[in-house]
């Protein structure tokens, strides 16, 4: 039988520690138990970049509230721990200074918010959808489905591209037809094809112009507006329907063409 | 039409036609129309149909509704009118609900279901609204503008019955108007309908909002897809159109 009374250091004695690892264990659990319900509560409701933050805020605020209720039994009180605090910080911050770093660019990431969990982003030379902004990483998925862990020291000091934090976003088309071919019925062809589809934007309008007199064709530039949700299907779809549509209207794609004259010998 | 139907019966919308059978030893949900749907059910279910928050077809990009009126109306300063427009039909195929069921200390009335099947006649079309940095994605429709409740074609189009206050002291002219269909609550009986209220501001800004209350007596309101089931969202239930009317 251990004796519980047994003091290990000061007043603390075995059982406190027992309570202590107790408190902690109840907090984790309840932490654990009220994050799930969260999630499950609010999944629909609520924007996942917002879910993520509200999770992790309740389940590490409870965990905290029960080390702040449970330290008393180890015989550390926070008047103590302040002062304290304040110097190991210093020691800390001098022997730790990349995870500092990451932690204060973790959260300014997350008050700044230039990315949300399920943006798409170029973050340096990676692309790829946010998957977690954590306190001292970012998870980004490739597209081509890589896991990679950025240190959010390294994302805030980045350029960021994000693909989809306005609304809507442009993309365009080179298009070249035939010389021969008319211009202004390519136009209106191309015109019906970004009409039908249903995520080419109203407004701002799309915009379909002859651009440049090439070497083998005539060029048609293309700019469509789409949301910045479905922009890259929507592109991907459009390429192929003016294709067959300028096709079914007998408008031709040509392939690079030279036109060669070919000399007469001399005294032919 | 909209409404409750008992498995096996089909319904007919226009060229679309919706059919609940058993197929060796399953029960099958089958839509037929141009893009073809089939889903197999794990029990024969009675169907309900009714139109929805028009903005999930063919995707669900957006939560706003944008009206572009055919003709622009000028609203006289400090006065209210009353119009009628229309807005796109969405149809939503749910399972029946049962009239109550019992979650221990809570006796929920409505039961959320997830939808079955949900497609439209309509052709959609996006816009936006505001500009492209810091705007909105809208569905867009075009409406011309009644003074009485318009015939209108039910499964294509339902009726907005629309309260206009101008509160500015300037004559105001609308040409769009963007509603938040989050918090639309559509009524239907043969047509679909539902109480919309816009209030013009002095700064060229108006609060669009859907009203609660059925337009017409004996209409039902259907399941909703935006359903919030009772949880706290900390958003207006009403849209602020700050990019102009």
């Amino acid at each position: 039988m251990i004796d519980q009374s047994f003091s290990l250091y000061g007043d603390v004695t075995l059982r406190d520690i027992v309570v202590f690892l107790a408190t902690v264990a109840v907090s984790v659990v309840v932490a654990r138990i009220v994050r799930t319900n969260i999630r499950r509560a609010l999944k629909d409701k609520v924007a996942e970049y917002m879910l993520s933050l509200l999770e992790k805020l309740v389940y590490y605020g409870i965990i905290s509230v029960g080390i702040v209720i449970g330290l008393p039994l180890l015989g550390l009180h926070l008047t103590g721990l302040l002062v304290a605090g304040g110097v190991a910080g210093v020691v800390l911050g001098f022997a730790s200074q990349s995870v500092v770093s990451n932690l204060i660019s973790g959260l300014f990431l997350i008050i700044e918010r230039p990315v949300k969990i399920g943006d798409q982003v170029c973050v340096g030379d990676i692309s790829g959808v946010v998957k977690d902004i954590r306190v001292l990483s970012t998870v980004v998925r490739t597209y081509d489905g890589m896991y990679v862990r950025i240190p959010n020291e390294k994302v805030f000091s980045s350029n960021i591209t994000n693909y989809v934090a306005y609304p809507a976003r442009r993309f365009e088309y080179s298009i070249g037809i035939g010389y021969e071919d008319d211009a202004e019925e390519a136009i209106r062809v191309i015109r019906k094809v970004l009409e039908d589809h249903p995520f080419v934007l109203v407004n701002p309008r799309p915009t379909v112009f002859v651009d440049d007199l090439g070497d083998s064709s005539v060029r048609l530039n293309v700019r469509v507006w789409a949301p910045s949700q479905v922009w890259y299907t929507v592109q991907m779809e459009l390429l192929w329907k003016m294709k067959v549509g300028l096709e079914k209207a007998g408008i031709t794609i040509p392939f690079p063409q030279r036109v060669i004259h070919i000399a007469g010998r001399v005294g032919e | 039409m909209f409404g409750s139907y008992q498995f096996g019966k089909p319904v007919i919308l226009g060229s679309t036609t919706l059919e609940t059978y058993q197929d060796e030893g399953v029960y099958v949900y089958h839509r037929k129309s141009d893009s073809e749907l089939k889903k197999i059910m794990s029990s024969p279910l009675n169907l309900q149909v009714n139109p929805v928050e028009p903005v999930t077809q063919p995707e669900k990009v957006t939560h706003y509704l944008l009206i572009n009126l055919a003709c622009p109306v000028l609203v006289a300063p400090k006065s209210t009118i009353t119009l009628f427009l229309t807005f796109p039909i969405e149809i939503g195929v749910f399972p029946e609900p049962e009239e109550s069921t019992n979650q221990g200390f809570f006796i929920n009335t409505k039961r959320e279901e997830e939808p079955i099947d949900l497609f439209t006649l309509t052709r959609p079309k996006y816009t936006l609204y505001g500009e492209p940095d810091n705007g909105v994605i809208c569905k867009m429709w075009q409406s011309g503008i009644h003074t009485h409740i318009p015939q209108v074609s039910p499964l294509y189009e339902g009726v907005a019955n629309l309260e206009i206050e101008n509160s500015a002291s300037q004559q105001k002219e609308i040409r769009n108007l963007v509603f938040d269909v989050h918090y639309m609550r559509i009524f239907y009986r043969e047509v679909a309908m539902v109480n919309a209220v816009v209030k013009i501001r002095s700064n060229g800004t108006a609060e669009t909002s859907f009203l609660g209350e059925p337009p017409l007596e004996g209409m039902k309101e259907g399941a909703r897809i935006f359903n919030h089931g009772g949880v706290l969202v900390m958003e207006r239930e009403s849209f602020l159109m700050e990019w102009g009317l």
